[in-house]
């Protein structure tokens, strides 16, 4: 291993990073990655103590970092989990990421919990329910959160607007900020038949404050197709050229390469962080 | 009415008919089926659980085979969903599901699992030890290190020649075994060892809350033959912390 280096880079630059994962750690702790920034799924740092913690310490001393949890369950209609709220705000206190970020979306209720983002209603009634969950999650985590659009695969007949407006609402309301996920609006989009441009040119620029990008895959259900988002694959064609508009209509922001299923090694993913660099550098400036 | 839905959601997305049923009546039509549509949500559920199994119980999965292993981590994620979104944290209970040959293999799996994930302490190295005056060492409030996890009547070999990952250490009073002894070593690798009957009177004694002296008695009765040789082995592979009223 390498001597930890005596600063701590904070401020995560509009440019791109990577999701690290446990996979391709000892590259990191082996090197330093051409790689300006690096995002962890915060749920998987949730312990007591060992390797997990000792490793990001020393990764942490070389790169800024984000911090993107899954299960603070914001759709979630009992609110949010206070004994959750403390775990993160442990890890987010010690590693002291510049962004911090979660879903619209549930994982639980009744004290069971499931590993997935279960969507919601998109209507009064949630918008509600997610901006008191929201404003709870900031004050918990003593933090600005980015909320991000989850990946759809379904539409309710309760739904009474689309996710652009209801995000758009949330942010106004209680002052989040967006993560806007690049993949899972194409995906959202394509699954529910709706117009991806419209949705795309009603997020408010001003409070989009990171962009994902990932890999999906096609899933033939009789005679339809089910886009799948399961970061297991290169960008798509598409969702690079709606990264584009977006990086035209919002404007350049921080953004992240994530792949967690069929993980390749490491220079793949430097390598779509690279092409998605281009497009970020190409767009102007800075 | 959110609540209702989101109760009957996750009954659906563990597989609950009438939950699931209740969910797809209140779905809008999409270009694909939304009936297909919400299984993807219990399929994604039961194979993150089955993957977190997998990742917990290595040893069980590499035994069983993905065929063996995948429908009980199904029937288990079902029948006891993770109550934290803490997934580290799940899956005490899968052993118990398991046919009896395979428990003392889950068992060693979990408490390697724990280990990897225990709390960090400060280690008590021999040459602190050395400076304790030989008047305090009989009430010296030793105790095994967080990570540490005694199975009586538990030979980790078998288990061991599954878990490549791990760091089998020999340990000179392993015979004949009375049980195994798992945790992270200072090194932050998880490491395993077998126990004779001293040795595991000497651990369950001091993590028990016993002084040192209490706890060599019930060693040496139990047939410990060099005390000193013992403490040095727990001392050398990190396995006591270091004592508050030592530290300070």
């Amino acid at each position: 291993m390498r001597p930890a280096p005596s600063h701590r880079p904070d401020a995560v630059p509009i440019a791109v990073g990577i999701g690290l994962r446990h996979a391709h750690v000892a590259d990191f702790l082996a090197a330093s990655q051409p790689v300006p920034w690096l995002e962890v799924h915060a749920e998987n740092y949730l312990c007591a103590g060992g390797p997990r913690l000792a490793q990001l310490e020393r990764i942490r001393a070389d790169y800024p970092l984000s911090c993107h949890s899954v299960a603070l369950s914001l759709g979630a209609a009992e609110g949010v989990s206070v004994d959750h709220l403390a775990r993160l705000r442990a890890l987010y206190d010690r590693f002291q990421p510049a962004l911090i970020s979660d879903h619209l979306a549930w994982c639980g209720v009744d004290g069971m919990h499931a590993p997935d983002l279960l969507p919601l209603p998109l209507n009064g009634e949630s918008l509600d329910v997610v901006a008191r969950n929201v404003e709870r999650a900031q004050e918990g985590l003593g933090r600005r959160l980015l909320v991000e659009n989850p990946s759809l695969y379904l539409r309710f007949q309760a739904d009474e607007m689309d996710e652009a407006d209801f995000l758009a609402a949330l942010a106004a309301r209680t002052g989040c900020g967006l993560l806007l996920d690049i993949n899972n609006l194409y995906v959202s989009c394509q699954n529910r038949g709706l117009a991806v441009a419209s949705l795309l040119a009603r997020f408010p620029a001003a409070a989009v404050g990171q962009y994902h990008l990932a890999g999906h895959s096609a899933l033939a259900v009789d005679d339809a197709v089910l886009l799948v988002d399961d970061h297991g694959s290169p960008v798509s064609d598409p969702v690079w050229a709606l990264y584009a508009q977006a990086l035209q209509l919002i404007g350049p922001r921080p953004t992240l390469v994530e792949w967690d299923t069929d993980l390749p090694p490491l220079p793949v993913l430097l390598g779509q962080a690279a092409q998605a660099q281009a497009l970020l550098v190409g767009s102007g400036p800075c | 009415m959110l609540k209702q839905q989101q109760q009957d959601m996750l009954k659906a997305v563990y597989g609950d008919a009438a939950g699931f049923a209740r969910v797809a009546a209140g779905l809008a039509p999409t270009s694909v089926d939304p009936v297909r549509a919400l299984y993807l949500h219990t399929a994604t559920v039961t194979a993150a659980l089955t993957a977190v199994l997998a990742q917990a119980y290595p040893a069980v999965r590499s035994v069983m085979g993905e065929a063996g292993f995948n429908p009980l981590a199904t029937r288990y994620a079902r029948e006891q969903p993770p109550a934290l979104p803490v997934l580290s944290a799940y899956g005490a209970g899968f052993a118990e599901i398991l046919p009896a040959a395979l428990q003392p293999l889950a068992r060693l799996d979990r408490a390697a699992h724990l280990a990897y994930f225990a709390a960090d302490s400060q280690v008590l190295g021999p040459d602190v030890l050395a400076r304790i005056p030989p008047e305090r060492l009989g009430t010296l409030n030793l105790r095994p290190v967080p990570s540490a996890s005694l199975l009586v009547d538990t030979d980790p070999g078998p288990w061991l020649s599954q878990r490549p990952d791990l760091a089998f250490v020999i340990n000179p009073f392993e015979s004949p075994p009375a049980g195994a002894l798992v945790w992270r070593a200072p090194d932050l690798r998880v490491a395993a060892c077998r126990l004779d009957g001293g040795m595991l009177a000497l651990l369950a004694g001091l993590t028990a809350g016993q002084g040192l002296l209490p706890a060599a008695e019930a060693a040496l009765s139990a047939g410990l033959p060099d005390l000193s040789a013992a403490l040095a082995f727990l001392l050398n592979q990190g396995l006591l912390t270091l004592p508050e009223d030592v530290a300070s």
